[in-house]
């Protein structure tokens, strides 16, 4: 058995630095306030709530980065993870 | 016609002067007439690390305000006869200096030189603009920590902004032991986030505390494995292709200690 | 308001308070207002003489304690016009150890102050690697001196370096420079004077004579 494992944890921290840093080079090279996410929070429930109703609580929001198709160059984007309560069926009409 | 390169990171204690004063060695040592300047206005070091701090008479802004000629702020190093000194004031701040007396200052200095070497100072104010104003190039250095790497990463953009396209990264302080245990982000991790060329790694490695204790620059100790790692940085500089040093060697005491108790 | 009775000057040598007439209470207000709205910009400045309105020493005390102990400005008077006027009939260095205006400093100097001053300085303090005393006399240190020390700056090549323990980083005396060996030496055991000797600074230990 090999000991050092005990020590080590499975876990890589380099791992933990790694995407944790990535998180937050995204914010700054974005650079995207708190502020500015609430707004666009905001503005998305507002369109969105025409035609569903949404659980405004569970509504997750954040950017992230991802590789373009073209050229696999990674770019930050944004996502959204909005819970749909039902639709409206006025919006429907 | 010389060419002017900037050292710099963002962060600070990263490893900047050191660099600076073992790429200016190490440009010195392949025969290239160097002058290394010390930006750091206010906190001088650059000096000290080469074991040139009796000699200082004048400095950077006794030059640039024209107090005295520019050969007389010139300290020769005591090792290599190509090389020169152009120390920081350490009496004054970062505002003694302006970016265009900068640009002039490196303008007249590329005439005598084959490269001017600049540390910069930490941080993205003034001191930071100063150091890059009569720059052409920049080499931006890290350590495998997070919070150098973003810093990293700001000042690239930084740099960029001011049209210095391609900066050349070191990382500094890696320590193999570490990054084979999965504790310590590895070049390539680096790389992937900064996503600009790699010039060189340079090993946590004792020897520089002790050469920089006894002012003498660890590129000019044979047996240094930091020592080889900027010889291959200073290659590389000079436009040859050398293979990225094997760090394997690096192992650290302790490591060496675990490998003989768990015999693995 | 009107426009502030203080003005800074700036110079190589450091800023010059110009003071218009009126109150001297107004005249603390704007000092105070002037300071404040830059505080970081003064902070380990000089101020190195006042002009304009006359002061009375005592609200020159004042005054100067604002600026050197509320905003951390150093107030070394060198281009004190009167001073000056009052010297002018006085060589224009020192000779030798014979006496002379002397500056006291009860304080460390630490790496980038700077002293300069037209007659001798005594600093009952160490002074640190990386700061520097410029004086027109001698230089006496109470403790240990690791900077720079330059006496005699006017070309007085009869004047003094004295301290407790001489390690200087560089020792200048008149035109002449010397600094410390490259290779460690071993460290003075006693008081130390510095001084010229045929063109070379001259170091032997400081034995009173009995």
């Amino acid at each position: 058995m090999d000991l050092l494992k005990i020590f080590s944890k499975n876990n890589n921290s380099k791992n933990v630095a790694k995407e944790r840093l990535k998180l937050v080079l995204i914010h700054d090279r974005a650079n995207v306030s708190p502020r500015f996410l609430e707004m666009v929070k905001g503005d998305i429930i507002r369109v969105i709530s025409d035609y569903m109703e949404i659980d405004e609580e569970g509504l997750d929001i954040k950017f992230t980065r991802t590789k373009r198709d073209s050229d696999n160059k990674p770019i930050p984007a944004l996502v959204a993870n909005i819970p749909i309560v039902r639709m409206k069926d006025n919006a429907m009409k | 016609m010389g060419e002017v390169i900037v050292i710099t990171s963002g962060k600070g204690g990263v490893g900047k002067t050191t660099t600076t004063a073992n790429i200016g060695t190490g440009l010195a040592m392949e025969g290239k007439k160097v002058v290394v300047v010390d930006a750091d206005i206010g906190l001088r070091n650059l000096d000290v690390v080469l074991g040139l701090e009796n000699r200082i008479v004048y400095d950077i802004v006794d030059v640039v305000e024209k107090v005295c000629r520019l050969k007389q702020g010139l300290i020769k190093d005591k090792r290599f006869q190509n090389l020169y000194l152009l120390p920081a004031a350490q009496t004054k701040d970062k505002t003694a200096v302006s970016p265009e007396q900068m640009q002039e200052l490196c303008e007249e200095l590329k005439e005598i030189f084959d490269y001017v070497i600049i540390d910069c100072p930490a941080g993205i104010e003034q001191g930071f603009q100063n150091a890059i104003a009569g720059a052409e190039k920049a080499i931006v250095v890290t350590t495998p920590e997070i919070s150098a790497v973003r810093d990293a990463d700001r000042i690239i953009g930084l740099l960029e902004a001011k049209g210095l396209y391609n900066p050349k990264l070191i990382i500094n302080r890696i320590r193999h032991d570490m990054v084979k245990k999965g504790d310590m982000m590895n070049i390539d991790d680096m790389i992937d986030i900064l996503a600009i060329e790699l010039l060189g790694v340079v090993p946590d490695d004792e020897s520089i505390v002790i050469s920089t204790n006894k002012g003498e620059p660890v590129v000019t100790d044979e047996k240094a494995l930091a020592g080889k790692a900027y010889r291959n940085i200073t290659q590389r500089i000079l436009g040859k292709e050398v293979p990225l040093l094997d760090l394997e060697v690096d192992e650290g005491v302790l490591s060496k200690l675990k490998k003989f108790i768990f015999g693995k | 308001m009107n426009d502030s009775l203080i003005e800074f000057k700036g110079n190589k040598e450091g800023l010059l308070v110009h003071i218009r007439e009126g109150s001297f209470e107004s005249i603390k207000i704007s000092l105070n207002k002037k300071l404040k709205s830059a505080q970081n910009f003064f902070k380990g400045g000089k101020v190195i003489g006042f002009k304009g309105r006359t002061l009375t020493d005592e609200e020159k005390k004042e005054l100067k304690s604002i600026i050197e102990d509320q905003y951390g400005l150093l107030v070394n008077e060198t281009e004190d016009i009167k001073d000056k006027e009052t010297n002018t009939y006085e060589d224009n260095y020192f000779k030798g150890i014979e006496e002379g205006r002397t500056k006291f400093l009860k304080t460390t100097l630490r790496s980038g102050q700077r002293i300069e001053y037209d007659g001798n300085v005594v600093v009952l303090g160490d002074v640190n690697p990386g700061s520097v005393i410029v004086a027109t006399g001698n230089i006496i240190v109470l403790g240990s001196l690791r900077g720079t020390a330059h006496a005699g700056s006017n070309g007085n090549t009869e004047a003094i370096v004295a301290a407790f323990n001489l390690q200087p980083t560089q020792l200048r005396i008149a035109n002449i420079i010397a600094r410390s060996p490259d290779n460690e030496i071993s460290k003075p055991l006693g008081p130390e004077i510095a001084k010229i000797n045929n063109n070379n600074v001259l170091i032997e230990p400081y034995l009173p004579k009995k």
